[in-house]
């Protein structure tokens, strides 16, 4: 594999028939950073998030999250990667961060944030980190098959799971890169997803991942990532939603050779100007696009 | 290029089992429970399974075991599917002893068994139930090993605890012994129905919930059914 790669992403939520009956608003959240940090240095961050449904800004944990992790994970994935071992360290304690802040401008507590998270970056050599805590999934494809890089991690029971604003989050943060020991062979495709397309799309007992993934990925391949962001988004809508009551996120990244980069890549939606913790951000390096946050929903609902 | 083509067939994806809500019912069927108690404890069994098939998820998730004890225990319908119980079972009166602990026991060594089932077959499950209602008191020493045994599992969080009383004679302390965070209530005469259809509207909830969420109990419907002070 040359080091001339390039990456594509798309992603897409879509809200749960239990929220939507309820009134309520999607939790899932997702960003997709692009950093061009010059020549040969191009990073892709992707950031998924299932805010808890305890959580009483659990939605908005989901968006600050996602937004904010797919951003910093792409500025500081050099670093990250000289000493991948402290990697969740670092990640959870500048998520911390970010969230007390909110907290604090919110005026409630941290755990009110509550979110898992799945996040992957991939730079322009092929090397990559994924980062996870609590359910969903993030899954490659090594030599044409799917393989589980992180598997969903919960509790005993079904409906308990791990968030990144728990006090033990730096613990429970699962990191696995390129060539770490549990890894073998180089993805040229990647998948994230939150636990509503879990039971969809891997196996909880043997860790198999279903086909549809091998369409989703090839279809970066030949269309732009806008166009598979809204295919995705009908797919979630038509095919995902009646299997769960659950809100549904799916993104992928695949590699594409340089000229089919060339010519699918579309600008960016916008660019990130703040967090909401009002943490700055290198604005001026990076291109964001991230899910949009639903109205909130009616008075009493 | 059209984007037309671009779907996913329901053949390509997989479906893992449905997460299971397993909830067990330990009734006392001693001496004193026949006639009206009787029957009307086996109309709200049957008025459970019923709400449960009824909706599409509980039906899905719910996994009902029924033990009966006496003068000794026994588990007259064993964790199962709804689907696969056509008929609700018949609870009959033996006309013995109130053996609770050796009830309570053999409620929760079915529940390890079925909870090891669940993790050997990839099952994802919710925390279990114990439903234990008697209407006397315990003729044996056995509840006093099953008391502690069940409350550890309760502060673990491994098990919800609902001990039900039935009528004057129901020994509340006794029952007390079996959970620490649901304190005993005193069924409102016989009204099974109300308290069994309470129950069932709570499963449902339960087999709903999602990761993270935490399913608070109806307690304004607990006044359907219990003596409050």
């Amino acid at each position: 594999m040359t080091a001339s790669a390039q990456w594509s992403a798309a992603a897409a939520s879509v809200i749960g028939r239990q929220h939507e009956l309820a009134e309520g608003r999607c939790e899932d959240a997702w960003a997709i950073a692009r950093h061009n940090l010059g020549p040969e240095r191009r990073v892709l961050a992707l950031c998924l998030c299932d805010g808890a449904g305890s959580a009483t800004n659990g939605w908005a944990g989901a968006h600050i999250t996602s937004r904010y992790f797919a951003t910093w994970l792409g500025a500081n994935y050099a670093d990250l990667a000289r000493c991948p071992s402290r990697a969740a360290s670092r990640a959870s304690a500048i998520l911390r961060r970010m969230l007390r802040r909110a907290a604090r401008a919110k005026r409630t507590s941290i755990k009110s944030f509550a979110c898992t998270l799945a996040a992957l970056v991939v730079a322009d050599d092929d090397r990559w980190m994924a980062f996870h805590i609590g359910d969903g999934a993030i899954v490659g494809r090594v030599d044409g098959a799917w393989i589980p890089l992180s598997i969903p991690s919960k509790g005993e029971f079904a409906n308990v799971t791990y968030f990144v604003t728990d006090d033990d989050a730096p613990d429970s943060m699962r990191v696995r890169w390129a060539g770490d020991s549990a890894n073998s062979g180089q993805p040229t495709a990647f998948a994230l997803f939150t636990d509503g397309v879990e039971g969809s799309l891997i196996n909880r007992q043997t860790g198999e991942v279903a086909p549809a993934l091998d369409y989703v990925s090839d279809w970066l391949r030949v269309h732009s990532e806008d166009e598979v962001s809204a295919a995705l988004a009908r797919q979630l809508e038509e095919v995902f939603r009646g299997r769960t009551g659950d809100d549904c996120s799916l993104a992928v990244l695949s590699r594409l050779s340089v000229e089919t980069y060339a010519g699918a890549e579309r600008p960016c939606a916008e660019l990130c100007p703040r967090d909401a913790a009002g943490v700055a951000l290198q604005c001026a390096q990076v291109k964001l696009r991230h899910s949009r946050r639903m109205p909130n929903p009616p008075v009493g609902a | 290029m059209s984007t037309d083509t671009l779907m996913i067939r329901t053949e390509d994806l997989l479906t893992n089992p449905t997460n299971r809500v397993p909830i067990v019912l330990c009734l006392d069927a001693s001496g004193s429970m026949a006639g009206d108690p009787m029957q009307e404890l086996n109309e709200g069994v049957r008025l459970f399974f019923e709400a449960l098939k009824s909706d599409p998820v509980a039906n899905a998730s719910a996994e009902v075991g029924v033990v009966c004890f006496s003068d000794d225990a026994e588990a007259i319908v064993d964790f199962q599917g709804l689907g696969r119980i056509t008929s609700p079972p018949e609870i009959q009166c033996s006309g013995g002893s109130t053996n609770l602990g050796a009830g309570v026991n053999l409620a929760l060594d079915h529940l390890e068994t079925r909870k090891r089932e669940y993790q050997q077959a990839g099952v994802d499950y919710f925390q279990p139930w114990l439903v234990l209602m008697t209407d006397g008191q315990p003729t044996s020493d056995d509840h006093l090993r099953a008391g502690p045994r069940t409350r550890r599992l309760e502060e673990q969080g491994k098990i919800v605890v609902f001990p039900i009383g039935i009528g004057v004679g129901a020994d509340m302390g006794t029952l007390a012994m079996f959970s620490g965070k649901n304190q005993p209530l005193r069924l409102q005469g016989l009204n099974f129905p109300s308290f069994f259809r309470w129950l069932s509207q709570s499963v449902v909830r339960v087999s709903q919930s999602r990761p993270g969420e935490k399913v608070a109990l109806d307690v304004q419907g607990i006044k359907g059914w219990a003596e409050l002070s």
